[in-house]
């Protein structure tokens, strides 16, 4: 562990809310209660905005993309120096190095990269129902090198980020040597969550026995988040979502996305899904070695 | 010093005009009597300062920053702001940074409040500091309310100091900084508005503006959210408003004026009503101006 930046890492709708809700949880214990409106910031969005404009010598707003992210990896180091704890991060950026050869997230301040993936036939109509577009539209977004930008008309997203398309961004994580990397597939921890949740909680550096993961598991139940999100309302809901917690579970594209466009997310994202043990039938085989 | 390369008051009229390669020689608008100088060269460091940011040291009456590839400046005595720009740098990014960075230091080393506010005077002349983190549409409602009449004292930061009995805010813009969806969604033809600064999608919407100080009578919370409405905000709570809004506060301590500071917080907070405005983003902003208006009325 050099650092003290979790990032938790995804294309969006993979659950990086899940795992970074899992992690709080795990951070937390057993006495501090958690709920997905007081789960940390990750952050993301405003907080994100916040935190640049109270480090960087001017105000984002008045920056151009590049000039933005060249000052990035400094405002990471120092937030990651001055703070005593463990900061997760919510990260959708590919993994990539600004103009200047930094890495946007500096190694010497990370101690972990968490990398979670789900299959793209899943992220697909999930995406779609987040963003109120068609599940064409999505798959259009999923290929093509997307920055989602502040004036974007959809997402409130004061910082930019560049997502890329879905094999670009599991391509730039995987392929990286830089920040030390810890992969999970959704379903893997779906299918198997305290198993999963502890041995990324051990890569994370967050020291927890079965019993504290499986105690946060629960916490994190899908049914619960949903329900706690009719009752209270969810901040990390975009406008164009009714609901974020939607489905949360594999294989929810099943009579949601249409033969054409499975067989256009293979042709465009075969190697990446290749190499995640994702098929073009949708089923999700053993991650290759 | 190589010589004066322009003062506040110039960067606001350039707001609107954009002739950047202008001399810009006159009184700074709001701060009377401060001076921007350009100089050859500025110090590497500032002795026995503190460091309260990857490019910005604090010294008590100075303060020194740099925006990498644009240019350094060194604030001193609430009355000098020094600037080296880089080689081939963007006039137009220089003068925007001496507008907001630099402008809001030297009113922190003045013991006064640079609030993060876009404030406007209503047309029954009160006037009204409309506070937010960025990117909640500060801007945005100054715009609404500019096209009903109301006038521009400031937008970003905004100068409030105490004269004994009333804050005061001062005027220093003439022109709001709008996205362009903002623009578009205003019905603004962006071909015709000057861009904040080369290559950002933002531009200069001019707006009537105020040319003497006035009396701040009410701070305003704008807030994310699905309805748009007023809530009022206990006395009690000012304070907290005020500290939330102030520009870069990490200053404050470093430069020695948190005395100053939390004086002239106390201040504002005792003469000044305080409201949370709801709505913005999520609700027409036609919408959320009509709850103000009501609120101001």
């Amino acid at each position: 562990m050099t650092g003290n930046l979790l990032l938790v890492c995804s294309y969006p709708k993979s659950g990086n809310t899940w795992v970074r809700f899992v992690f709080e949880a795990l951070r937390r214990g057993p006495h501090r209660a958690i709920s997905i409106n007081d789960m940390g910031t990750g952050l993301y969005a405003f907080w994100r905005r916040a935190l640049f404009d109270e480090l960087a010598p001017v105000n984002a707003s008045e920056l151009l993309m590049d000039e933005i992210d060249d000052l990035l990896p400094q405002v990471y180091r120092r937030a990651a120096a001055e703070s005593g704890d463990p900061l997760i991060v919510k990260v959708h950026d590919m993994a990539f190095r600004t103009r200047s050869g930094e890495w946007l997230y500096p190694p010497d301040s990370v101690g972990c990269a968490v990398y979670l993936v789900r299959h793209p036939f899943d992220v697909a109509v999930s995406y779609a129902h987040h963003l109120n577009i068609s599940v064409e539209a999505a798959v259009d977004m999923m290929g093509r090198s997307e920055i989602m930008a502040p004036s974007g008309p959809r997402l409130i997203l004061p910082l930019h980020e560049r997502v890329g398309s879905w094999s670009g961004n599991v391509g730039s994580w995987l392929d990286q040597s830089a920040l030390p990397l810890a992969l999970a597939r959704y379903e893997d921890l779906h299918a198997d969550p305290v198993a999963g949740f502890a041995r990324l909680a051990a890569a994370a550096g967050l020291a927890a026995a079965t019993t504290d993961v499986a105690r946060a598991v629960e916490a994190a139940r899908f049914d619960r988040l949903q329900q706690e999100e009719k009752s209270s309302g969810f901040s990390g809901r975009p406008r164009s979502s009714s609901q974020f917690f939607r489905v949360g579970r594999p294989r929810s594209w099943e009579g949601a996305l249409k033969a054409g466009l499975q067989e256009r997310l293979v042709r465009e994202h075969g190697d990446a899904m290749a190499r995640l043990g994702y098929a073009a039938d949708g089923s999700v085989l053993p991650l290759p070695c | 010093m190589v010589g004066c390369f322009a003062t506040l008051g110039s960067i606001a009229r350039m707001t609107v005009d954009s002739t950047l390669s202008a001399s810009f020689d006159g009184p700074v608008p709001g701060v009377p009597g401060a001076l921007v100088c350009e100089v050859a060269k500025l110090p590497e460091h500032l002795d026995g300062a503190a460091s309260i940011g990857p490019w910005t040291e604090v010294a008590p009456g100075a303060v020194l920053f740099s925006v990498p590839k644009i240019a350094r400046y060194l604030v001193r005595d609430g009355a000098t702001i020094e600037v080296e720009p880089a080689p081939g740098a963007d006039r137009g990014a220089i003068a925007l940074f001496l507008a907001g960075s630099a402008r809001g230091a030297l009113i922190h080393q003045r013991g006064e409040l640079p609030l993060t506010a876009a404030t406007m005077i209503a047309p029954n002349w009160r006037c009204v500091a409309i506070c937010s983190p960025s990117a909640v549409g500060k801007s945005t409602l100054a715009a609404e309310l500019s096209r009903r009449g109301w006038l521009l004292v400031a937008d970003d930061i905004t100068r409030v100091s105490w004269n004994g009995s009333m804050a005061v805010a001062w005027p220093s813009h003439n022109a709001l900084k709008l996205w362009r969806d903002a623009c578009d969604s205003m019905n603004l033809d962006c071909s015709k508005l000057a861009r904040v600064r080369e290559g950002l999608e933002k531009f200069f919407v001019p707006a009537a503006a105020a040319t003497t100080p006035a009396s701040l009578s009410l701070l305003v919370r704008l807030r994310i959210s699905p309805g748009a409405g007023v809530v009022h905000v206990p006395a009690s709570q000012n304070s907290d408003l005020l500290h939330e809004s102030t520009f870069r506060p990490r200053m404050i301590d470093p430069l020695g004026r948190r005395a100053d500071n939390t004086r002239i917080v106390s201040q504002i907070s005792g003469v000044c009503r305080a409201i949370v405005l709801n709505g913005a983003r999520e609700c027409p902003i036609a919408e959320v101006a009509d709850r103000l208006a009501e609120a101001v009325a």
